[in-house]
């Protein structure tokens, strides 16, 4: 080759070059015309990943979304075994088409993180949410089952610690359809603004649950919670068991009417700025754990009117303090029912009795400080009380039989005083008929 | 080397260097592994929810609903929901009454959602959701027409959350509800009623908090076995009704005709009544920690089982009225221009209040109550009991307290 034809063979192969990387480099010059925005992909439009068939088997963390309601007919229509999952029902329904359908969500202990929310999971045979992994957190769901009765089912049903439940209902319009509607049993559980209905106990809870804003009506038990419970603003109402049952913890600005027992307080506890009515026993029960009324509770500031047999009744070591108790103890029965009922070691301080059907306080034990309080117009007696009671500055006014009746010996108490226009005495601890 | 193996060698590099750049952008050539399959989302997937673009419309199928834009419609109802296990996202638009329209979204059926957006001059209902487990949130509801209702969902377990309702004029006796929700359990959070007859109705076992009514006849209305918590009602007829057993915490009412109506059994703590023509009006209730100041007439008022304890009254013609069978203790009433205290029936307690610079700081009418260890300093007259009363003696001299009368009543 000569000098002329190796030139005109480098410069061809430079312009292969040239092109294939000219190729790659795209054009150094800006269109013309404006800047526009480029237009976004699908998958930058929506970059979560879509569940459009069930049953399904989520096995890596990432986001989910239902695209249309999905139905099975056995088993599990989702099931998670990954952590850091969100599933987001976006508006539609998992739902049960047999009884072998068992679990709308079934997540395993490896699904940690776990989020479900904003959809309905419907008439499921066994639990509609079920969720064993820790940092559980369920939101805007319903979970209903009217069509399957029988079985063994929660409605939502989370086993780790640390679990969270916020604005979601359970419900069943089947007798034993649902035997619990929210089981929160991990520690530090937080439930806000949820509701259960129908269930065989609305609410079951594990140690140091936090209620917020909440309802449980028309089942066998509200709330039902382990020690270390805080409850507050939160209403039970026309179920067959308690309405709200506490081991240890404060229940705070609750109302509790046509249960059972209103509120159950077993071991210790504070019960603040709540109202017990029409319930068909008792309104507040306070230290009972099933044998015996032994605890260290205090009932303070609240309200127990038109309960069937007692207010309040208040076992071993409670105070009750700052409380109304009226028209209590209309179911009959013995003459001892009325306002307040008051075992051994306790405290009454500072409360109302009015209208109650029997006594206004009445003692089943020794040992009992009764001081300051006012009992007007029960159909008994004012107080009554068994020995060594320590019975000051109460005020009786109006009832029926008789204001301060002892039934033991060696109590310390006020001299009572009936006297119209000025209290002459010094004594400090009279107690006062007028 | 010689010029043609020279130039083979050039070319040969040339090649390999262009084939290395054009198989650096081009990928590999064979298919992958496996049956063939998208690799993209549909816009059936991106958006799966049904739209909806023009009224009116049936909504026969259960799913997930949402509009593309301002609707408007002229006649009968804009959305029908005849199936239960609907959603409705307004996307932040509104529907319209462009004539004779009387429901924004009318249904039956349970399990209904809607969301986001406004509801505006309908002539009837706004939303009239009456089925269970109704779900209602952000909506805006106004309503212009006698007798129209913003939100009616009045089945078991409705949940209604961050929505405003209102008529532009005050309450109209015809105009009856801003927030309907009669079933049992319903759930009323951070929501808004301006001028209906009643501002928020809520039923049986409901839960209320942060909400606010005003310019209604009865601003928040509450049937029975219900809490409400951090809520407000101003210039209302009344501003809170609590009906039964009902416990209410941390509200605030302002500028109504009575602050608080609270009866059988309720419990009114940490709450504040100023500025009405009556403050709280109690019956067979526990109203504590509270405050009533400047009041027109009566601050708080309590009848037949009633306790008002640790209370600031002040500012009105009464403070604190008993009308039979209540406990008055440890308040503080000041600057009553009539009484701090009145008890107008028998079997009241009254002890261990302060009242300054009252008319009377005490005064009965009627016989049968105990009054005693209250302290009464510049009123007009401290003390005024009736024949028949039971009462400590009521001790004036300054300096050293020397008697021991416990019961003593403190008037300087």
């Amino acid at each position: 080759m000569h000098r002329p034809a190796l030139a005109a063979s480098l410069a061809a192969a430079a312009l292969v070059v040239a092109a294939a990387l000219l190729a790659q480099a795209g054009p150094l010059s800006p269109p013309a015309g404006p800047v526009a925005a480029t237009p976004k992909t699908l998958t930058q439009v929506e970059p979560r990943t879509p569940i459009s068939t069930a049953p399904i088997t989520i096995s890596q963390p990432g986001s989910y979304y239902l695209t249309r309601g999905l139905a099975v007919a056995s088993g599990s229509a989702i099931t998670v075994t990954a952590p850091d999952v969100t599933i987001d029902l976006n508006g539609f329904s998992l739902r049960a088409t047999s009884t072998s359908a068992l679990r709308g969500i079934d997540a395993t202990p490896a699904a940690t993180g776990l989020r479900v929310r904003n959809g309905a999971v419907i008439d499921f045979f066994g639990n509609g949410v079920h969720i064993e992994g820790r940092d559980a957190e369920v939101s805007d769901l319903r979970v209903t089952r009217d069509l399957a009765p029988g079985g063994f089912a929660f409605g939502i049903a989370l086993y780790g610690p640390r679990a969270r439940v916020t604005g979601c209902t359970v419900r069943t319009d089947t007798a034993n359809g649902m035997n619990v509607g929210v089981y929160a049993i991990g520690e530090d559980a937080r439930v806000d603004a949820s509701s259960a209905f129908n269930c065989t106990s609305g609410f079951s809870l594990g140690p140091n649950a936090v209620v917020t804003r909440s309802r449980a009506a028309e089942g066998g038990n509200g709330f039902f919670a382990a020690d270390g419970a805080a409850i507050s603003d939160c209403t039970a109402n026309r179920n067959s068991g308690m309405g709200f049952r506490i081991g240890t913890g404060s229940l705070t600005g609750c109302v509790a009417r046509e249960n059972e027992y209103g509120f159950t307080v077993v071991t210790a506890g504070v019960i603040t700025s709540s109202s017990a009515r029409l319930n068909l026993v008792d309104g507040f029960r306070l230290g009972f754990n099933g044998f015996s009324n032994v605890g260290d509770v205090q009932l303070i500031d609240s309200a127990a009117y038109d309960n069937g047999r007692y207010g309040v009744h208040a076992g071993e070591g409670a105070t009750v303090r700052g409380c109304t108790a009226a028209l209590n103890g209309r179911a009959g029965g013995s003459t001892a029912e009325g306002g307040i009922r008051l075992a051994a070691d306790t405290v009454a301080d500072s409360n109302l009795a009015h209208a109650n059907v029997g006594a206004g306080i009445s003692c089943s034990g020794n040992n009992v400080r009764i001081e300051n309080n006012t009992c007007i117009a029960n159909t008994t007696n004012a107080v009554e009380y068994f020995s060594n009671t320590f019975l000051v500055r109460n005020a009786s006014a109006n009832s029926v039989t008789g204001s301060y009746i002892p039934f033991g010996v060696n109590s310390v108490v006020g001299p009572f005083n009936q006297i119209v226009g000025t209290i002459t005495s010094n004594n400090p601890w009279t107690n006062f008929l007028y | 080397m010689n010029r043609a193996t020279l130039t083979a060698a050039c070319l040969v590099a040339a090649t390999l260097v262009a084939s290395t750049a054009i198989l650096s952008v081009a990928g590999p050539l064979s298919p992958p592994a496996g049956p063939v399959a998208p690799s993209h989302k549909t816009l059936a997937q991106v958006e799966p929810r049904t739209p909806i673009s023009a009224l009116p419309l049936v909504i026969a199928s259960p799913g997930s609903y949402y509009l593309t834009g301002d609707l408007s419609v002229a006649s009968g109802v804009a959305i029908e929901v005849q199936v239960a296990g609907v959603s409705i996202d307004l996307n932040g638009f509104s529907i319209r009454n462009s004539g004779a329209a009387t429901h924004g979204v009318s249904s039956n059926q349970s399990r209904v959602r809607i969301s986001n957006g406004g509801f505006h001059g309908f002539g009837q209902f706004g939303i009239r959701a009456l089925g269970s487990d109704v779900h209602v949130s952000d909506v805006r509801v106004t309503v212009a027409a006698p007798g129209a209702v913003g939100i009616n969902a009045s089945g078991a377990r409705a949940f209604v959350r961050r929505c405003s309702v209102s008529r532009p004029v005050g309450p109209d006796p015809s105009t009856e509800f801003g927030i309907f929700t009669q079933g049992v359990g319903a759930v009323i959070e951070d929501c808004t009623a301006s001028g209906f007859e009643f501002g928020i109705y809520a039923g049986r076992s409901a839960v209320v908090a942060g909400c606010r009514a005003s310019d209604c006849g009865i601003g928040i209305f509450l049937t029975q076995n219900t809490s409400v918590s951090d809520s407000t009602a101003e210039r209302n007829g009344t501003g809170f009704y609590l009906v039964s057993n009902t416990v209410a915490r941390g509200c605030v009412a302002r500028d109504n005709d009575l602050g608080f109506r609270v009866d059988d059994g309720s419990v009114v703590t940490s709450c504040e009544a100023r500025l009405n023509e009556s403050g709280f009006f109690a019956y067979g209730s526990l109203v504590q920690d509270c405050v009533a100041a400047d009041n027109a007439t009566d601050g708080i008022s309590a009848s037949d089982g009633s306790v008002v304890r640790r209370c600031i009254v002040s500012g009105s013609v009464r403070g604190l009225s008993l009308n039979g069978s209540s406990l008055a203790d440890l308040n503080a009433c000041d600057d009553n221009s009539a009484t701090g205290i009145a008890a107008a029936n028998s079997d009241n307690r009254i002890e261990a209040n302060t009242l300054t610079d009252n008319g009377n700081g005490i005064n009965t009418s009627s016989s049968g109550n105990l009054i005693a260890r209250n302290a009464a300093s510049g009123n007009t007259t401290n003390y005024s009991t009736t024949v028949g009363d039971t009462y400590g003696p009521v001790l004036s001299a300054p300096g050293p307290i020397t008697s021991t009368n416990f019961w003593a009543n403190f008037g300087f």
